[in-house]
């Protein structure tokens, strides 16, 4: 059934009319900034869950904008999937947003900062409540172009260059879904995402054009889920102030183009075309090789947020892989791991930053014994990283699970291996971090007060408290979550 | 087993969680209540044993208790006491009260032991839920719950040889931890359950499931320090505060041992077992680890060193008993758990006190040391006789019954080594006692001050000595009764 509900168009319009009252005020105004920012990504919030229990009954909402040409328009379809991207991201833009607060307490820029922060938000939804390739894409677009200016905030050399990078990937990118806009459309007549996909009926004459587009598409969608080797932009990326690494590249954009993917895989494509036309196991292998690779690359680094990037490579992978089996358990465990992997690694995330923060520190080397000044933090971290690796019951484990279940049980090992593999890689580059902070003698001591500002430390720990509470209590939360949207892929 | 045989009842979940609480409860008293600190410390543990005591009785009634939330997809996490539970559970909840007095007289100066007290009351938590658990995914939370917090009592001293031998430790967890995770899908995915109680779950042979039989071996096996896994345990045991060893000695071990039980009992079942014959790795493991801990243990001047080497060897008798795949020899090996838990234990506790009094850890520096604290040492060679296994301390028992099952099921031979690592064992504890009270011949040498009166640290000394021998004079071997009943679970 489908019904017109206006929370999607408040999700979208209110980061809009927030970010302008940012820039309206005076720069001087932090209170009266943080308190829109705020308000208005709550808002979003508040909309986004008030749908939730609508698509969970099964039903779609559907918001028609406007249509340029026949089959050509502005158009949202909210369905489980989309809901699933959607709730990620306005949750957690909220920790980020009251985090934010405290990080930029002392940077320049503030009110620049926060207009781009907020409308990211917007962006976001908009990616998420998409009902056609089209709107996808416009919102993808719009996406990379309200986050360029967070990438590049500090203003040095290195961030310009970083930025140049970042946004030329993600306009390339975006070029490679325009083309394949234009294919589709010319075949199918229509670029609506439908729950068994729309490019069946059209298979049988184009299978060739039709492989095309899927390597158009992944490369398109790819770049931003940093499949190698189009990955680069995203440890260069790095340089951000860190709630926009951890928000943006933890979970907005890096999520975004996996959920374009999985958009490409069962709303486009659908699963049994997927199988029929056997690509996906070229994918495997490349999303397999990134995996692999991203964790080796991932021990190699010496600066914590460029390690915390290359572990996103190696778990974004994870994602597409589960997804790729086009087997129940391993589709719901690369669609849990879009839940999980955002929880922990923002968590992640939000402790580098907090070190930075209070400390100015950013190499690994130097974080020895900070477990004694930061032991809250620290804890946090751990949880975190201990997480990733898929130690119970913290959330990772439901995805990891998931994905070995789905991988042995569907008959192809070689993707249970991969993962096997990379958590004992995981468990090689966190270890020594959490050792080093609590185990080692270094320069810290145990200070008066707070160990960072409660702006900053409130988020992480409840944060790493809903990675546990996520991980003990999953069949009440993210497994039934994602069984609806399963429902609509077999 | 069907749901209407089981008596539902919460205990086994307030079992853990106690001790849980009293980490909590033990930071806050440090924070505003300071006075409270000892108090909620043995709390945590005392209320555990009295539990235990109380589940006892419930149990003698009612038979297998059993207890499931449905939380921790995809098994949810289940308690379930049956008699191997039971007698585990009575085991590490005594051993854990006796432990955490003396770790009270250890750390005296409250500072020092503060972080202390929060690990080994989160660590006896989760051995305390291995034993009890009712799934394997159940066991596996907690045993990788409890080896995570193993790692800073083995650092916690922070010199250089300590951290360097809790990241050895902490690695080999981790590989323990994916290999286990590994196994335990399998075994879910294979059979739809990990639920103890049913006698065997796998039906069918294929290298998937052999895979998953040798992960459990390497994940168990690193924790009870099976050849050739056991090479973090030394280097822990010589640098880790004494509490720490006697902890992972006496109760953490022995997880694994539970764990290894539970595999091949509860989860591929005896004739799967027997029909495939993967046994006999464990058993050849096992045979090398009798001698090769030995012969190693004789080489080791550091005290706790020589200690860890001989729980090599001691792990290898209880894993001989359980891979003969007889009753007997299960009586014997699950006997031998409770014989070396006191026997070890006291020898652990005995190294501690030497070392805190002293700062002594090296065998040769020790000689006359018995002149200096005689009831000590009487405890140590009580012990050391014990471990040699002359009738009628304990491991005389576990032996009698190891060799009788190696009889039955036609390996005689079994009793020559059995015999040879007695007395091996014999050669390297012997002369420790001998020195200490013998080897000082000019008495001058030894510091005649006296030493203050310590009751933390001597009593739970003395009980484990006691418990040496005291059940095989005793009217009734309580232990070997119950040991006979977990054997007749599986047999």
């Amino acid at each position: 059934m489908n019904m017109a509900l206006p929370q999607p168009l408040i999700a979208v319009i209110t980061p809009i009319i927030g970010a302008i009252i940012i820039r309206v005020l005076d720069e001087s105004e932090a209170a009266k900034r943080h308190l829109v920012a705020v308000v208005s990504v709550s808002v979003v919030f508040i909309s986004v869950l008030s749908m939730l229990p609508t698509v969970l009954a099964g039903e779609v909402i559907k918001v028609n904008l406007f249509s340029f040409l026949e089959g050509l328009g502005l158009f949202f379809n909210i369905d489980p999937l989309g809901m699933v991207f959607g709730l990620v991201s306005s949750t957690l833009w909220v920790f980020a947003t009251v985090y934010s607060i405290g990080y930029m307490k002392h940077e320049h820029g503030q009110r620049g900062y926060f207009v781009f922060f907020v409308l990211s938000c917007s962006a976001a939804m908009g990616v998420a409540f998409a009902g056609n390739l089209f709107t996808l894409y416009i919102f993808y677009e719009y996406l990379a172009i309200c986050t360029y200016p967070l990438v590049v905030h500090a203003g040095t050399e290195e961030s310009v260059k970083a930025g140049i990078k970042y946004i030329s990937y993600s306009l390339a990118g975006g070029a490679l879904v325009f083309l394949s806009i234009f294919i589709i459309h010319d075949l199918v007549g229509t670029l609506d995402f439908m729950p068994g996909g729309i490019l069946n009926s059209v298979a049988a004459d184009h299978s060739t054009l039709i492989k095309v587009v899927f390597v158009l598409l992944i490369a398109g969608f790819g770049t931003k889920a940093a499949i190698m080797p189009l990955h680069s932009w995203l440890p260069g990326a790095m340089v951000a102030p860190t709630p926009v690494s951890a928000l943006l590249h933890a979970v907005a954009i890096v999520k975004a183009g996996v959920f374009g993917i999985s958009r490409v895989f069962f709303s486009l494509y659908g699963r049994e075309l997927l199988a029929e036309l056997n690509v996906t196991i070229i994918l495997a292998i490349v999303i397999s090789f990134t995996i692999i690779v991203g964790s080796l690359m991932a021990i190699k680094q010496t600066v914590l947020k460029l390690r915390l990037a290359y572990s996103t490579i190696g778990q974004l992978g994870y994602i597409t892989l589960g997804m790729l089996m086009l087997y129940p358990t391993g589709v719901l465990g690369g669609l849990v791991h879009i839940i999980n992997h955002a929880v922990l690694k923002i968590t992640l995330f939000f402790c580098a930053g907090m070190i930075i923060t209070v400390t100015g520190k950013k190499n690994l080397d130097q974080l020895r014994g900070i477990g004694k000044q930061m032991p809250l933090t620290m804890l946090a971290f751990a949880v975190g990283a201990l997480g990733l690796m898929g130690v119970t019951p913290i959330c990772g484990y439901i995805s990891k699970y998931h994905l070995l279940a789905g991988g042995i049980a569907s008959g192809n090992q070689a993707y249970a291996y991969v993962i096997m593999t990379s958590s004992l890689l995981n468990a090689i580059y966190y270890l020594p971090i959490i050792v080093n902070a609590f185990f080692r003698e270094g320069n810290f001591k145990k200070q008066a007060g707070p160990e960072a500002p409660l702006t900053m430390l409130v988020p992480t720990v409840a944060l790493a408290v809903m990675a546990i509470l996520f991980g003990l209590f999953a069949n009440y939360t993210t497994i039934p979550f994602i069984e609806t949207v399963l429902k609509t892929i077999f | 087993m069907p749901q209407a045989d089981l008596t539902i009842s919460i205990i086994p979940a307030l079992i853990v969680l106690s001790p849980l609480l009293g980490a909590g409860l033990t930071f806050l008293a440090d924070r505003y209540q300071s006075r409270l600190r000892n108090a909620t410390v043995i709390a945590g543990v005392l209320i555990p044993l009295l539990m235990t005591a109380y589940m006892y009785m419930v149990f003698q009634h009612q038979g297998v208790l059993y207890f499931k939330l449905n939380i921790l997809p995809p098994t949810g996490l289940e308690f379930r006491v049956d008699s191997l539970s039971m007698y585990m559970t009575l085991l590490f909840t005594f051993f854990a009260l006796v432990i955490t007095v003396y770790t009270l007289g250890y750390y005296r100066d409250k500072e020092d032991g503060k972080v202390f007290f929060y690990i080994l009351l989160l660590a006896l938590g989760g051995c305390f839920g291995v034993v009890l658990s009712g799934n394997m995914f159940t066991f596996f939370l907690f045993f990788e719950f409890m080896s995570l917090m193993f790692f800073p009592m083995v650092a916690y001293k922070s010199t250089p040889e300590s951290s360097a031998a809790g990241l050895k430790f902490f690695y080999m967890t981790i590989i323990a931890g994916v290999a286990m995770f590994w196994a335990v899908v399998v075994t879910y995915l294979d059979t739809g359950s990990t639920s103890f109680g049913a006698g065997g779950l796998f039906t069918s042979v294929s290298p998937l499931i052999f895979s998953a039989f040798i992960c459990y071996l390497i994940a168990l096996g690193i924790k009870s320090a099976m050849i050739p896994l056991h090479i973090w345990m030394a280097d822990a045991y010589a640098a880790a505060p004494t509490p720490a060893a006697t902890v992972s000695s006496a109760i953490m071990l022995k997880t694994g041992i539970v764990g290894i039980i539970r595999v091949i009992h509860d989860l591929y079942g005896l004739s799967y077992i027997q029909d495939v014959g993967w046994n006999n790795i464990l058993l050849v493991l096992a045979i090398i680890g009798m001698l090769y801990g030995s012969v190693c243990a004789f080489a080791q001047d550091d005290l706790n060193r020589r200690l860890a080497y001989s729980g090599v060897a001691q792990i290898g008798y209880i894993l001989l008993g359980i891979s003969l795949l007889n009753e007997l020899a299960l009586v014997g090996a699950v006997y031998h758990i409770m014989a070396h838990a006191f026997m070890k234990g006291s020898l652990f506790l005995c190294a501690g006190v030497i070392y805190v009094n002293t700062g002594k850890t090296k065998i040769s520096e020790m000689q006359g040391i018995g002149l200096q604290m005689p009831i000590i040492m009487l405890c140590f060679t009580i012990a050391a006789v014990s471990s040699v296994g002359i009738p009628p301390l304990n491991l005389f028992v576990s032996k009698w019954h190891l060799g009788l099952g190696a009889f039955e099921v036609g390996m005689p031979w079994v009793i020559a080594v059995l015999i040879t690592s007695s007395l091996l064992n014999a050669s390297y504890y012997f002369p420790i006692s001998i020195n200490a009270f013998l080897g000082c011949r000019e008495l001058k040498n030894i510091e005649r001050k006296r030493l203050r009166f310590q009751p933390l640290r001597i009593i739970p000394v003395i009980i484990l000595a006691l418990g040496a021998f005291i059940f095989t004079i005793a009217p009734f071997n309580w232990p070997l009764d119950l040991a006979r009943n977990v054997a007749q679970l599986f047999f």
